[in-house]
């Protein structure tokens, strides 16, 4: 009961933060744009799938650490109460990762309703847990790191290479070893890389796996659409929950 | 009654030794002025006895319970934090909310104190658009509203406008009469002579002076504690 107690004070905080209102409305524009643009579901869902696994890890991420520190006095204030340190952070992480959510799915919305496909179900829930999985990783950076300059440094470090670098060291694997057979290698590669896992959650049940990138290929052909839609949701789920464990570990046992 | 007991408290920073084996109590009707200059350990002590700090050695016991067995112990705790900062959007009938449902207890004392404040323009204003001051009052509203049988206040007057400062002072000698215990840390030693009764001076880590304030005085044979500790500190070396 105080959880959620804890829980529903941080929502109505942040139902009131007009700027995050923002984050749904450029998804919300964004999506519109491809909308008229191209009437092509394929084209649709991959432009939309595309902005996801950038905007999304990025906006919570950030948000959520410098939520996190800004907030830092009035944790300290509510540990102050009869309340366990794993309420407080859990209440927090459930209020920031749903209403993150819910913002991603009001701002896709008009693409997943004029659809409706399987496919765009997939790209909602691959939205979900990366932003579930950023909101934990951004706790894990913040309980470890006292200083917000430098939490925030390492949040956006992780974002840059997620989202961005970690797909160019791959193709350099390739590239540099493209002799030797390399499933198995871009396979682990894939698996620690939560962006790389949700673009397979959503192209593994397209028709254009084949045509994404390596990873999806090798992903097709070992494990098949189905198995591998299951095992990159198993390790999405293993990423938003392992950084959080850690992340509570951390601050049962940190002096503020 | 015995509201706090501090046994051989020890705790250090990468090595540093910032509290060495610091030991007092505190019984009900008393108020304490932990006094000392900075990096003497007033601040870890105090969140040693919150739960914020985890001290490497020693034990606390509030109201006879040991600090060591989980955070139940902090209901009997009204702490005023240094700094009050509160969720900008939110406000303070719903902090008030919040809290009384965390604690699992009415604010009884809240009308009371509302209006000794003047806090009931503001009760629906969210946190972001309330002044420094305001802040503060709402800060010794949460501290006192639960009614708990000990007081821990850090610096509690520093943004209080004079009038407030004055009654905010005339409540803690109530708060005295009614049995309370306090734990005050202030850097006014003149206001910690109006309302204390003893004062610990903490210095590198360990207790210094552990006197009753008149005591002090009458020891020191001057009128002004500050003076009076500055004396016997200075007989010591």
């Amino acid at each position: 009961m105080r959880l959620l107690g804890l829980t529903l004070f941080d929502f109505k905080n942040l139902v009131r933060i007009k700027a995050l209102w923002a984050y749904a409305f450029f998804l919300w524009a964004v999506g519109g744009v491809f909308l008229y643009l191209s009437g092509d579901e394929t084209k649709v869902l991959l432009s939309l799938l595309s902005i996801t696994l950038l905007i999304v890890p990025l906006v919570s991420v950030l948000f959520s650490i410098t939520h996190l520190y800004d907030s830092a006095n009035f944790i300290k204030l509510l540990l102050s109460q009869p309340v366990k340190r794993s309420e407080v952070l859990l209440g927090k992480f459930l209020a920031l990762s749903v209403f993150l959510s819910f913002l991603f799915l009001l701002g896709v919305l008009p693409a997943v309703l004029r659809f409706r496909g399987e496919a765009f179900l997939l790209l909602v829930l691959s939205g979900f847990f990366l932003t579930f999985i950023y909101t934990a990783l951004a706790f894990l950076i913040g309980v470890f790191f006292e200083e917000k300059a430098r939490g925030v440094s390492v949040a956006l470090i992780l974002w840059l290479y997620t989202a961005l670098i970690h797909d160019g060291f791959i193709l350099s694997v390739i590239y540099l070893f493209g002799d030797y057979p390399l499933e198995r290698v871009v396979i682990g590669l894939t698996l620690v890389n939560p962006v790389d896992l949700a673009r397979l959650l959503v192209v593994l049940r397209t028709d254009v796996a084949a045509l994404m990138g390596l990873s999806e290929a090798v992903f097709k052909e070992f494990f098949g659409s189905g198995f591998g839609s299951f095992l990159s949701a198993l390790s999405l789920i293993l990423w938003a929950i392992v950084p959080l464990l850690l992340a509570l570990w951390r601050f049962r046992r940190k002096d503020l | 009654m015995e509201v706090l007991r501090v046994e051989d408290l020890r705790k250090s920073y990468r090595g540093l030794e910032v509290l060495k084996g610091v030991s007092f109590s505190l019984s009900e009707g008393e108020i304490l002025a932990i006094l000392g200059p900075n990096a003497s350990g007033k601040t870890t002590l105090i969140k040693s006895i919150l739960g914020h700090v985890i001290p490497d050695g020693g034990e606390i016991f509030v109201m006879g319970k040991s600090t060591k067995e989980g955070e139940g112990y902090r209901r009997y705790i009204g702490y005023m934090p240094q700094e009050p900062d509160f969720p900008e959007n939110l406000s303070v009938g719903e902090l008030l909310e919040l809290l009384s449902s965390v604690r699992g207890q009415e604010p009884s004392r809240s009308r009371e104190l509302i209006e000794l404040f003047g806090l009931s323009p503001f009760l629906d204003k969210p946190f972001g658009r309330l002044s420094g001051g305001t802040k503060q009052k709402v800060s010794a509203l949460l501290a006192f509203c639960f009614d708990p049988p000990l007081y821990i206040l850090d610096e509690p007057t520093s943004g209080l406008d004079p009038v407030a400062s004055v009654r905010f002072k005339s409540l803690l000698i109530r708060e005295r009469e009614r049995g309370k215990a306090v734990v005050l840390t202030s850097h006014i030693i003149s206001e910690v002579q109006q309302v204390a009764k003893r004062v610990l001076f903490l210095l590198e880590g360990r207790v210094r002076i552990n006197a009753g304030v008149e005591e002090l005085l009458s020891e020191s044979g001057e009128e002004e504690l500050e003076r009076a500790i500055i004396k016997l500190l200075g007989e010591e070396r």
